[in-house]
Parts: C-alpha cells; sequence; structure tokens
C-alpha cells in the first residue's frame, strides 16, 4: 500500500511535466495495422525526435495528432487532461498544430491573413475585421521568430523558408489565441531547404524551446541528434524505442529503425532468376531541380532493379519520368537503344513501359469502368473488329485475365471500385500486360493490398521476371527492396548513392542500406 | 467482407437512380394520357417527335460533353448561327448552304475545344465566352432581322419538311444522328475514351489516351451536332434569325441531366438522352394543357435541371463544389 502511493505521488510529479501523453494508440487501415500500441510523452520545453522508416507509422501519428485521423483504440492527454481531437480547430484550441511537409499556406493569402486563418474572431467587431490591430498582433508573432517582414505581403511573393518561418509564427500565435505554450510539430521541415536556411530554422526552433515544445520528425538522423533531447523510434507501427538522445547514435537508430528478420521464402527468392545481358533500359543523367540528380543505371533483361530511399531521395521522381508521368529537365532514356522521348505517357508506353502507379484510384485505374475497358485501355486494337469495339471480344478479354491472374470479382461487368486492393492491382498489371509491355515501373505496388494478396504479386512478378519482363521497383518497405531485387541502388538527396547486388543466397541486410539512405 | 457488403447495397441504389427517368417518362405519359386522351393519338404524338426532333441533335452533342464531366452553353448560339448561315447562302449556294452551316459548327466547336485544352480555360467559361461571340456575331450578320427563304427557294428545305409514309423526314434524320452517335458512344474509341476521362482522367491519361484530342474532338462532335440541329430548324422554318434557337441551351442541357446522364461525367449515354427528350416532350405538352404560362416554362427547366442533377450526382467523388 505504501508503496503505491509513493508511486501514485512520483507519477503526479511527472504529469505535472507532460504537455502531451499520448498511451497505447493504434490504428488500422485496410491491410496493414499503421500504429499498434504506440505510447509517447512530451514535456514541457523539450525537443523530442520521430524516426523511422516510410511506412512506419509517423505520419499516422501525426495525423490522429492533428485530428485528421481517428485512432481505434488508446487515449491522448494534454496537459492532463484526457481530450478527443476530432479536426485541426479541435488540435490548435489546446495549442496543438503543425508545420506541414508540404506547405499549407494559402499563397494568395496576405501574412497576417494567413497567421490568423481561422482565428479572425479575435480581430472582428460586429462582422468587421481590425486590419490594424491584427496587423500589430501579426508582428508580434514574426517576431518570435526573429522575422521582419510586412505582415501585409502576399505570401506567395515570400521564398519556402520565409513561408516556412511564417508557419511557425502561426503555430506560435497559438500562445496568445490560447493562453497555453503550444506544443508544435514540425514534419520533416528540412526536406525544402537549402543548408543556410537549415541552420536558420534550427536556431529559432532553439530559441522557441523555452517557451513550446517540439516534436521533430525527420529523416536525416544528423538533425535528429543536432536539435532533439528525446527520440522515439518506429518500427512496423510499434514504438520500439525510447532514447536520450545524448546517450544515442546513429548506428543504434539504424539498428532501431530496421532490425527486422526476412523470413524464408516471403518475397520468392528462390525463384529470382539470373539476369540477362542485354541492356532493355538505359538511364543517363537524369535531372530535375529540387528532385533528382545525375541519376544514370541499366536494366536488364528480367532484372528486378529496386531502389531505396526516404522521403525526399527522389526515386520516385525518377520512376515517374521513365513512365512518361513527368518530364525531367535533362537526361536521355533509352530503350532498347533507341532514347526515349520524354515527358509523354504514350511515349513511354509505345516503347513498352508499363507504370503501377502509388496512388492507384486516382491514376491506375479508372474506378467507375469495369475490369475489361480498363485493360484496353492504353490499346484497343486487340478489340477492335472491322473498326468497331466488340463488346463480346472485350468481355473475352476480360475473363482472360480475370483467370490467368486470379482476379476475384463478383463478375466481368463489376466497377473496379468494388474490388479489393489487390485485385486492383491485378488489374492494373493486367493492363499492362495486355499491352505486352517489356518493362514494368512498379511504385509502391503492394500499398493498399491485403497480406495473401500481397504474396501472389511477389508471385508475379518472380514468373514475369522468368519470362523477361524486366521492373524497377519502389517497394513499401527495405526488407520487400531487399527481397524482390536482383540489384538494389540507394538513394539519398536525389542521388544514387550505392549499387548493392542482391543474388538470393547473399542478400545485404537492411543496416548496410540505411547507411546510404538517410 | 465489408467490400462485399457494400457490393451488396450498391447495385440496388444505383439502379433506382439509373431507372428513374423511364419510370419518371411512363409515369408522366399515364398523366397525360388521363389528362388528354388526345394526348397519345398517333397524329399528337407525331407532331410533338416532329418539334422535338432539333431538340434530341442538340442534346446528342451535349451528351458527350457532359459524359467527359464538362459543359458547353454555345449550343444554341451556334446553331442560331446556322440558321442564318443557311438562309442567306440558300439563294446562292442552294443545298451547299446547309454544308457551309454545318462545316461552321465544325470550326466553332474546334474554336472551343482547343480554347478549353489548350488555353487550359473550364469549359464552363470557354462555352460562356463561346456562347456571347456567336450570339453577338449572329445578330451583327443578320442585322438583328429574321431573314426568310423565298418562295423560289422553298424546295431546298424540303429534304428536311417532306415526308415519307406520313412521317416527316426530320424525325428520320434526328434518328439517323441518334443512331450515329449511339454507334459512337458504344463501338469507338472515341466513346470509350470519353467515359473513361470523365470517370478518371488522370488515370486515362497515366494510360497513355491523348485526352486533349478527345476533349477536342468531344467539342467539335456537339458543335457539329448543333449547327445540324440549327440546318433543321432553318429548313423547318423555312429562315434563319439570332433568336431561332432561344430557350434550347437549357432544354439540351435539360434533356442530357433528365435521361440522368451525371453531370459529375463517365456515366450515361445518347439513349439516355432520348429518354430525356421524350420526358421534355411530356411536361411541355402537360403544362400547355395545364395552362402554365408559357414565359414560366423556362422557369420549370431551371428548377428541373438542379433537380435531376440532385439525384444522378455521385457526391463520393466531389470532394468540393464550386
Amino acid at each position: 500500500m505504501e508503496q503505491a502511493t509513493v508511486i501514485d505521488k512520483q507519477a503526479k510529479d511527472v504529469t505535472e511535466d507532460i504537455v502531451l501523453d499520448v498511451r497505447n494508440v493504434s490504428k488500422h487501415f485496410p491491410g496493414v495495422q499503421a500504429l499498434a500500441n504506440v505510447s509517447m510523452q512530451v514535456k514541457r520545453h523539450e525537443i523530442i525526435g520521430l524516426v523511422g522508416e516510410n511506412g512506419a507509422g509517423k505520419s499516422t501519428l501525426l495525423k490522429i495528432l492533428i485530428g485528421a485521423y481517428q485512432p481505434d483504440d488508446g487515449e491522448i492527454f494534454v496537459r492532463g487532461k484526457p481530450i478527443q481531437i476530432h479536426s485541426v480547430k479541435d488540435a490548435t484550441e489546446v495549442g496543438l498544430a503543425m508545420v506541414f511537409q508540404e506547405q499549407s499556406m494559402l499563397p494568395n493569402l496576405t501574412v497576417r491573413e494567413n497567421i490568423y486563418l481561422g482565428h479572425e474572431e479575435s480581430f472582428s467587431r460586429l462582422g468587421m475585421i481590425n486590419w490594424k490591430k491584427m496587423d500589430s498582433e501579426a508582428r508580434r508573432q514574426l517576431a518570435k521568430v526573429d522575422l521582419d517582414i510586412d505582415p501585409n505581403t502576399p505570401t506567395y511573393k515570400l521564398t519556402f523558408a520565409t513561408r516556412q518561418m511564417v508557419e511557425l509564427a502561426r503555430v506560435m500565435a497559438l500562445e496568445d489565441l490560447t493562453q497555453y505554450e503550444p506544443i508544435v510539430i514540425l514534419d520533416e521541415p528540412t526536406t525544402v531547404l537549402e543548408k543556410a536556411e537549415k541552420e536558420l530554422l534550427f536556431e529559432r526552433v532553439r530559441a522557441l524551446k523555452d517557451r513550446a515544445s517540439i516534436i521533430f520528425v525527420s529523416h536525416h538522423l544528423d538533425e535528429i541528434f543536432e536539435l532533439t533531447d528525446r527520440v522515439y523510434v518506429f518500427k512496423d507501427g510499434k514504438n520500439v524505442a525510447e532514447l536520450v538522445t545524448s546517450e544515442s547514435n546513429v548506428s543504434q537508430l539504424h539498428r532501431l529503425m530496421v532490425g527486422r528478420e526476412i523470413k524464408g521464402e516471403y518475397y520468392r527468392q528462390g525463384k529470382q532468376t539470373k539476369a540477362g545481358a542485354d541492356v532493355v533500359l538505359s538511364v543517363e543523367k537524369l535531372n530535375k531541380q529540387k528532385d533528382y540528380k545525375d541519376v544514370s543505371f541499366e536494366l536488364h533483361k528480367g532484372e528486378i532493379i529496386g531502389f531505396a530511399g526516404v522521403l525526399g531521395s527522389g526515386r520516385e521522381g525518377v520512376c515517374r519520368a521513365i513512365a512518361g508521368v513527368e518530364r525531367p529537365d535533362s537526361g536521355v532514356v533509352r530503350i532498347n537503344e533507341k532514347p526515349l522521348s520524354l515527358g509523354s505517357t504514350s511515349a513511354s508506353i509505345r516503347a513498352g513501359i508499363g507504370y503501377v502507379p502509388q496512388d492507384r484510384g486516382m491514376e491506375g485505374l479508372v474506378l467507375y469502368l469495369s475490369i475489361g475497358p480498363n485493360i484496353t485501355l492504353p490499346d484497343m486494337s486487340s478489340v477492335m473488329r472491322y473498326n468497331l469495339l466488340s463488346n463480346k471480344a472485350e468481355r473475352e478479354l476480360a475473363v482472360h485475365w480475370i483467370e490467368r491472374m486470379a482476379i476475384k470479382t463478383p463478375g466481368p461487368n463489376a466497377l473496379c471500385l468494388n474490388l479489393s486492393g489487390g485485385n486492383q492491382q491485378k488489374v492494373v498489371l493486367s493492363k499492362w500486360l495486355a499491352s505486352k509491355v517489356k518493362v514494368f515501373v512498379l511504385d509502391h505496388p503492394t500499398r493498399g493490398v491485403d497480406v495473401g494478396a500481397k504474396e501472389e504479386v511477389y508471385e508475379l512478378i518472380r514468373e514475369l521476371a522468368g519470362q523477361g519482363i524486366s521492373f524497377l521497383l519502389i517497394a513499401d518497405t527495405l526488407e520487400e527492396t531487399i527481397g524482390l531485387s536482383n540489384v538494389i541502388y540507394t538513394m539519398k538527396d536525389g542521388e544514387i548513392t550505392k549499387r548493392f547486388d542482391a543474388p538470393p543466397e547473399n542478400k545485404p541486410m537492411p543496416l548496410d542500406l540505411i547507411e546510404y539512405m538517410m | 467482407m465489408s467490400v462485399q457488403s457494400a457490393l451488396k447495397k450498391l447495385p440496388k441504389s444505383r439502379n433506382l437512380v439509373d431507372y428513374m427517368p423511364i419510370i419518371a417518362l411512363v409515369v408522366l405519359m399515364i398523366v397525360m394520357a388521363i389528362g388528354s386522351p388526345r394526348f397519345l393519338m398517333p397524329s399528337n404524338l407525331h407532331g410533338l417527335l416532329t418539334q422535338s426532333s432539333t431538340l434530341l441533335v442538340m442534346g446528342l452533342g451535349e451528351t458527350f460533353i457532359i459524359l467527359l464531366g464538362s459543359i458547353d452553353l454555345s449550343l444554341a448560339p451556334i446553331a442560331a448561327m446556322a440558321t442564318i448561315i443557311a438562309a442567306m447562302l440558300i439563294p446562292s449556294l442552294g443545298y451547299f448552304a446547309y454544308v457551309v452551316a454545318v462545316l461552321f459548327g465544325v470550326f466553332a466547336g474546334l474554336v472551343t475545344g482547343l480554347v478549353h485544352t489548350k488555353a487550359r480555360i473550364p469549359s464552363f467559361i470557354a462555352t460562356l465566352g463561346a456562347m456571347g461571340l456567336w450570339t453577338g456575331v449572329g445578330f451583327v450578320i443578320s442585322k438583328a432581322t429574321p431573314i426568310t427563304v423565298a418562295a423560289g427557294d422553298i424546295h431546298y428545305t424540303k429534304w428536311v419538311t417532306g415526308n415519307i409514309l406520313g412521317i416527316n423526314n426530320v424525325i428520320f434524320l434526328a434518328t439517323a444522328v441518334l443512331l450515329i452517335t449511339f454507334i459512337i458512344e458504344k463501338y469507338t474509341r472515341f466513346g470509350r475514351y470519353v467515359k473513361a476521362i470523365g470517370a478518371g482522367e488522370r488515370a486515362t491519361s497515366v494510360s497513355g489516351v491523348a485526352i486533349d484530342r478527345y476533349k477536342t474532338l468531344a467539342f467539335v462532335l456537339s458543335g457539329t451536332l448543333a449547327a445540324f440541329s440549327g440546318v433543321l430548324l432553318s429548313a423547318r422554318m423555312a429562315g434563319g434569325s439570332a433568336r431561332m434557337a432561344d430557350g434550347m441551351q437549357m432544354k439540351a442541357i435539360a434533356v442530357v441531366v433528365l435521361g440522368g446522364t451525371a453531370i459529375s461525367g463517365g456515366i450515361g449515354g445518347v439513349m439516355r438522352t432520348l429518354v430525356g427528350v421524350l420526358i421534355v416532350i411530356a411536361l411541355d405538352t402537360g403544362m400547355t394543357m395545364a395552362g402554365v404560362n408559357p414565359w414560366f416554362q423556362q422557369a420549370v427547366y431551371g428548377g428541373i435541371i438542379i433537380l435531376a442533377v440532385a439525384l444522378t450526382i455521385d457526391r463520393s467523388r466531389i470532394t468540393i463544389i464550386k
């Protein structure tokens, strides 16, 4: 009994200092447990770091904190009080706000309007806004981040780095609007910044430390060590470690983030085939400003090349350029030695490249069409009879692919909208196989696909590689990249940092790769 | 499991919306037949179909635009321009005047299509501008006065106003256009791509379809059919005027959405527009019988467009309404 009271008393002392307490929060999405029983505490005037691979659950937690998602389970306490956060408004009312990775300022509004967007009532009387008052208040907020600009400047005229400072000022304005010290979430704030701008940001963040608490998310571990007091490591939706930053080091964080076994034949490694000698696709010095730089590689017949990298590594951009969805600034892509006309999906398709995009509902499929029309979208010639579309031929084609790919559907005429993620993905793959592509660009091919269907996709990739089809792969996890690929390129800040051979008997370890990614 | 249960629900609700136009048409027909036994008499129906043929032709063009998820507000002014061109040129060109009038529609549609796709101006604004343009041009070249086809030239209108076995030629002509557009919609790449663009433009583009080309072609088709409906109108009225197609624009949109083609794009078709036209015929007759002020009939159509769209729109696909 006595002991229990002591613990209770201790707990009370601690809670007074804890401004944000996340307890056992879980969140499930179809096919993936995004967060499992995650707990995290942020103390007053503390900067904590949040690290983890893509898909570790960091973003999900942040979205829960600002009310974009609702947790399935668990509790959140702000300054000791349990709260339900249903919207950004709920979050800001308790002083919780995020500086977004993609900037959330409205460029057409002025700085002061952006700072007080949604809080105009503090300045209005009989429905009229007192601009003078807003002006002087905005100046005070800007001063907190040491920014000396006219609050009446339209935001689009500012550089990205300055806009970010304004965003920070906006969050700090909560101090006055709510009477609480804000809890500031910085989500990958350095992605768009130059080196000097980054230093400036860090300086300001440190200066804000004695009037706010800060959650800092970054893929750059050096930044974590530079800025934070404590760090939480996430992996597979779990919180795997909570460390005092000064007592840790980069390699410990690396180990914690990736330490996962690849089980047996999950990725069908036994069926991995050797790549042929012929170069199918060659990429020379592909460039796009602020995305990727001097990317060159060769893809051989039947080869699977995996790109490993974190957000901002540029790997998505490279793949989208090869698929023709985005136009690079410069560079040459050759297919069977013939140069590819860049920036045109139809040119890429004609050259035999099929793109399986990350956003399946938006770019992969026309959800409001059935399977057959989706399959024939790139090339209708096989179902044209006497220059007219034959519905019979198209239905037969749909039935063929439904059987060949084991697509589970209520019928060939069902809209793709009504298929599960895995079956939708099989339709996307069928579409390109029916168009006889030779190279697949797979951008997160197993995203939103449930576990069983994932294995079917792996099986299929192996089978097609065995038939001489080549793949560029951006996988959901590092393990998937390693498990599936013949060759892996790590990318960091837009450049290829290293090439790894990944034969089935001698796969590189995640830890080997992550060193070149972060 | 949740997908399965969602599946069971979905077709039912969709089917109801799908069949609503037909149900509405049948109900209206019954009401009309009860209200006025004369309504179902062949001579009366024949007259109604004759009158509606021009509207059907214009509505068929609008159907493709709405399938794209766009809108064309310039069809009635294009039709009016076609009546003027035809009436003005018959004395010098004869039948060829009608060809010129239709070619004007091709040109006008091409202009809107290119403005919409190349300058990336929303179809609503591009066609609103075109509406102003062609209305103004029509008034200027006709000097704001109706043009009449002279008695000596009236034989040039007979291909429209004549009849075969007692059925007016204009009905055959409109039916031919209906069949041609049905084939275009169901059996050509163009028809498929128009629906695919309306249902998912990004995915269609990533599949290598030249979006701009097919969008432009759709505007060319709608402009052409609008001009052809103007030609039919001109022949039937034996003249041309900048005001000849007044009131048709709203009806052309009404017949498409009343038939159940979704304003959000991708879902619907030309046969639905036929149903829409038949509903409008029944409504027109009904309102006339009920003694509704003709001026007020426009207001009724305004309300009906909103009602039809409210029933057919798929709100899950539209997150922000602008």
